[in-house]
């Protein structure tokens, strides 16, 4: 098994593939800095890790996601650590849409990025629940808060959390991804693994000229 | 002294042991012990003068998170006695909970900073190597320590340009999301490109999957005496939490 998975994964990071994948990782490091820069009250903390997904594949997200996570606990944000089996699960999730051909119209985008940040709640919940005790210093403590104010469990109201902010913060991500691959000229989308992901029937006739 | 990166390895996963498995009062202990080690011993001390000024503003925040932990819990696990602090009715139960939860958490974050402060990009690439990890992931973790260096720069530059286009980095949520895009599209497509150019490099000058790599100052990686001693010890750390009630 773990041969395929490394048959695979040298698959998905052929040639440009690599270098692109350290450039997500970077770019995971650094999106989230811009995004509070421009004041916007999302993470946006996984594009890079998406777009591994459309552009090489599952595994190759995979590893971008576990590894910015680990990078970013070496450049002084040691929490992030915890969160690795959330960024692997984003990954190994977007990188199966994308092969299903989620990432090729905007009306099926939308749904997976729902969908994508249900499945990172229910995995980051227990995590932020018993390793945290559902503080993180950021604003969405207050929503935790106010579920555990009602009378909810701690995990409950993590959950509850997860899901009322992560779905927007995933779509928003999703939407990004999708119009960013969509304006990419062709002749780059065709270096990498996954570019198939995000071309339509259509670009692919013009492509092939039938 | 432990001076091979797979012994501060060794003296990190017991650290971690004791932050997962110990009680608070151990992990609270091991934390001073960190701190001592990491002004005392030479082998400990970070390498860069980022991660010497980062340690302390992370440290406190770690701290601060720590104490607001115990806080929040304190207010919302109503268990237990009930004591007055400064107008607040905290709880005996959260208070607690708070404060194992929040002790684990320094420990473990303390013991990475420490880690990772006091070991070059260089030895953990080449240890990584020796520990049987894949090629691509150690050539990989190397050229993201390259981009990071880069990125922020062209985020600046690309920041700029647009603003002076007129970008609304300034407006309504929507438009700045809409800018945002603007900053990130130009940074992903140079991205693109540049990533094409190394892997074409890295095809040419013959890499491909599974070609080991050589590192310059790679140094000891094999596991000392001390090393094979806080592996042992981060057992015996769990089997006591077994055992014990």
């Amino acid at each position: 098994m773990w041969t395929t998975i490394r048959r695979q994964f040298d698959k998905e990071v052929e040639g440009a593939g690599l270098p692109f994948v350290a450039f997500c990782i970077a770019l995971n490091l650094t999106s989230g800095q811009l995004a509070a820069a421009l004041k916007i009250p999302l993470y946006l903390d996984s594009i890079g890790t998406v777009l591994t997904a459309v552009l090489c594949g599952p595994w190759s997200a995979i590893v971008a996601g576990s590894l910015s996570n680990i990078l970013a606990a070496a450049l002084g944000n040691p929490a992030m650590m915890f969160f690795i089996p959330v960024v692997a699960v984003i990954g190994a999730f977007s990188g199966l849409l994308a092969r299903k051909g989620w990432f090729r119209s905007w009306y099926l985008v939308v749904p997976g990025g729902i969908l994508q940040g249900l499945v990172a709640a229910v995995v980051s919940a227990p995590i932020a629940a018993f390793v945290f005790g559902g503080v993180m210093l950021s604003g969405t403590d207050v929503l935790v808060l106010y579920f555990r104010s009602v009378g909810n469990t701690l995990l409950e109201s993590v959950f509850y959390q997860g899901i009322s902010s992560d779905p927007v913060d995933k779509t928003v991500t999703y939407i990004i991804v999708y119009m960013l691959c969509r304006n990419l000229p062709l002749r780059l989308l065709q270096r990498f693994n996954g570019g198939n992901n995000v071309l339509t029937p259509a670009m692919l006739r013009s492509i092939h000229g039938s | 002294m432990a001076h091979s990166i797979n012994d501060k390895l060794s003296i990190l996963i017991f650290f971690l042991s004791i932050a997962l498995a110990g009680p608070a009062e151990a992990a609270l202990i091991s934390v001073i012990v960190l701190l001592i080690t990491r002004a005392l011993a030479p082998p400990f001390r970070p390498l860069a003068q980022a991660s010497r000024r980062r340690f302390l503003p992370v440290f406190l925040s770690l701290v601060l998170l720590a104490c607001l932990m115990t806080i929040v819990n304190g207010l919302l696990l109503q268990e237990g006695e009930v004591f007055t602090v400064a107008g607040l009715s905290l709880y005996e139960g959260g208070i607690r909970f708070g404060v194992k939860t929040g002790a684990r958490l320094l420990l473990i974050a303390t013991s990475l900073l420490v880690f990772f402060g006091s070991v070059t990009i260089p030895h953990l690439a080449s240890s990584l190597q020796h520990a049987g990890l894949p090629t691509q992931i150690v050539m990989t973790v190397l050229l993201t320590v390259y981009f990071l260096e880069t990125i922020p720069e062209r985020i600046t530059r690309i920041f700029s340009a647009q603003e002076a286009r007129g970008a609304p980095v300034r407006s309504r949520v929507d438009r700045r999301v809409r800018s945002f895009l603007s900053i990130l599209a130009p940074l992903i497509l140079s991205g693109i490109v540049e990533s094409i150019e190394r892997g074409t490099a890295l095809t040419l000058r013959g890499y491909r999957a599974g070609t080991r790599l050589e590192f310059e100052g790679g140094g000891e990686s094999r596991l000392s005496g001390v090393g094979k001693l806080f592996i042992v010890l981060s057992f015996f750390v769990f089997i006591l939490a077994w055992v014990l009630p």
